[in-house]
């Protein structure tokens, strides 16, 4: 049998053991939630600000906005401004001024900036766990349920086999990042309106011997940095889906192999506290797992901890699943 | 037949989805990582370290440092207390006033004190007669987002920080200038209309300890704004609800002109 063929199997297989679907179901629901709560958050936002301020009506944004950049303009000009500073201060005025020309509240929300924001709350917790329920059963579950032994009689090398649920799983990993990009893109659409996508955002940060770099950050449009977003996204998904693949290898029983990579990646966030002074948990690929704050310039910088050397790690443990999953399934005796 | 019609179309998207994605994750890699310029030095005008005796002589210099308050956010030109506070003192004295503002937005009780320890700063406090010093807002802000529960543990846990921080400061620019005057700031509470009476506490708390530490050094004086901005918020605080307008850097300007009068007609 041809490899094609095989990853076709295991894609249809997924989705109608109804997997896939389970998964577009919980971010449906979890993005209408996020929407909903973004949009009652602004609400009391500008309420607040209105009360704070003590206009009755409506406050006037584009004047605050314009009364802003008067005030940046003024900080640009001061010698005693690091250099550094300059090039986001720059970029600030940029987005004002984008806001004052458009006539955009620059306390609202769109689509563009919500499919974003998303994104960097889910890249570290919540994407990784959809693609563990998608990959965790991978192998074992075809071990749990004796198909595994169908599977080997067939006259089909093992490694065609494996290969072939790898990269079944590669592509299921980027169907779920186009489809978290369109529901959130369609669910929050219908809160904030469609638009968005043209607006500057800041990016460019860079980490340097433990400081956040701000020299040479410039604006890019929000559809590119949305992108870059759901790039990076996609990469933490492969690394969490080779994880769990090898755990799905290694284990029999697929809760065990759930249960097994859910527990890790929860005990990480933990082990990030101790990320600037005990050397070891930067190897981690649990902590390594924010590289949208890389983007946004979020960051708790930390000496030697970069956007490239969380790559390289992620990068490194994902290469390492793969070979001991190969290694293993090519070898082990199966017995069921 | 739905099978292939299926298999195809997730083909197409997982081919265009994976193309468009490696392009993006390439874009953020190049974007947030390699070499960035090197930021050039500051140069900080020249001026301030080389006057001689006799332009020392009949020029009064002041020195506004610390938070955008020192640096003028909020007010309609942007220039805050380098444009008022001249107006106020220039038929107070008849020497030439020089006003230097090295204020930073956002700043709080630990930048000051490391903008003082790089030494930068050194040569313009040295030359200055007064400084005024405006700091303790942000760090007073960060407290009055928490919740009641823990807001006053960690109230005195952040008072003691910046308090530790200032008297540093303090000593910092004594060692530069034994005998220049440091007017303080008070911190006021832009948020009145939303604040209970745990927030009022707080403040008042904060301005007392600040008052009582300003007060210790004997060429110190503590200028309060908060009795000035309680009933005119609406007067005197920008739209952005938090910095002083216009107005309110004219008000705060001609209080401190009052406070150091006397000192201003002998210098």
């Amino acid at each position: 049998m041809k490899l094609f063929n095989l990853v076709e199997n295991e894609i249809l297989k997924t989705i109608f053991k109804k997997r896939l679907l389970l998964i577009l179901g919980i971010l449906f629901v979890l993005i209408a939630l996020f929407s909903y709560g973004e949009k009652y958050t602004i609400q009391k936002n500008k309420d607040q600000l209105t009360k704070r301020i003590g206009v009755s009506a409506s406050y006037n944004w584009s004047k605050l906005s314009e009364q802003q950049i008067i005030s940046i303009k003024g900080r640009l000009d001061n010698p005693y401004i690091p250099d550094s500073e300059k090039a986001s201060l720059r970029v600030q005025i940029e987005q004002l001024q984008y806001d004052i020309d458009h006539g955009i509240n620059p306390v609202s929300s769109s689509a563009g900036k919500f499919s974003s924001s998303f994104m960097e709350q889910a890249i570290f917790m919540f994407i990784p766990l959809l693609i563990i329920m998608l990959a965790a059963d991978m192998m074992s579950g075809e071990a749990s349920t004796g198909t595994i032994k169908l599977l080997l009689t067939r006259n089909v090398p093992r490694w065609k086999i494996l290969v072939s649920k790898f990269l079944a799983l590669l592509i299921l990993e980027v169907i779920v990042l186009v489809f978290s990009i369109i529901l959130s893109t369609l669910v929050s659409g219908l809160f904030f309106g469609y638009g968005g996508w043209r607006e500057p955002v800041v990016a460019g940060f860079k980490v340097i011997g433990g400081k956040l770099d701000a020299s040479n950050v410039r604006s890019v449009p929000q559809w590119q940095y949305t992108l870059m977003v759901y790039a990076l996204a996609y990469f933490v998904a492969v690394v969490i889906g080779s994880i769990s693949f090898m755990v799905s290898v290694l284990v029999k029983s697929t809760s065990a192999s759930i249960g097994i990579m859910m527990s890790t990646l929860v005990g990480g966030t933990i082990l990030s506290f101790f990320i600037a002074d005990w050397k070891f948990t930067r190897y981690l690929f649990m902590v390594n797992l924010r590289l949208t704050d890389y983007l946004s310039g979020s960051v708790q910088p930390v000496a030697g901890i970069n956007i490239t050397f969380s790559v390289l790690v992620l990068s490194a443990w994902a290469v390492g699943a793969f070979i001991i999953s190969f290694v293993r399934f090519t070898t082990q005796d199966i017995l069921v | 037949m739905l099978k292939k019609i299926m298999w195809y179309g997730i083909v197409v998207i997982a081919f265009i989805g994976f193309i468009t994605l490696s392009l993006g994750f390439y874009q953020a890699l190049t974007i947030s990582s390699g070499k960035a310029k090197t930021a050039s030095k500051i140069s900080l005008p020249n001026a301030n370290g080389s006057l001689s005796a006799s332009q020392k002589a009949n020029q009064l210099n002041i020195t506004i440092m610390g938070d955008s308050i020192a640096r003028g956010a909020g007010d309609i030109t942007g220039k805050g207390f380098t444009q008022y506070l001249p107006e106020d003192l220039k038929n107070k004295t008849s020497k030439d006033l020089s006003i230097e503002d090295v204020g930073i937005d956002g700043y709080r009780s630990v930048d000051i004190l490391s903008q003082l320890q790089s030494g930068k700063l050194d040569n313009l406090l040295k030359n200055s007669d007064f400084i005024l010093i405006s700091i303790g807002g942000n760090d007073i802000r960060t407290i009055q987002s928490q919740s009641e529960t823990n807001k006053d543990q960690s109230f005195k846990a952040l008072q003691d920080k910046y308090l530790s921080d200032l008297k540093a400061s303090i000593n910092i620019i004594r060692k530069s200038s034994q005998v220049a005057t440091i007017v303080f700031l008070g911190s006021y509470n832009p948020y009145l209309k939303t604040s209970s009476v745990e927030d009022t506490r707080i403040i008042n708390l904060w301005n007392s300890n600040t008052d009582q530490l300003i007060e210790s050094d004997p060429h110190a004086v503590f200028v309060p704004t908060y009795d000035l901005i309680k009933y005119n918020i609406d007067k005197y605080i920008a739209l952005d609800g938090l910095h002083p307008n216009t107005e309110g850097y004219k008000a705060i300007s001609s209080r401190i002109a009052e406070a150091i009068e006397g000192l201003v007609v002998s210098k």
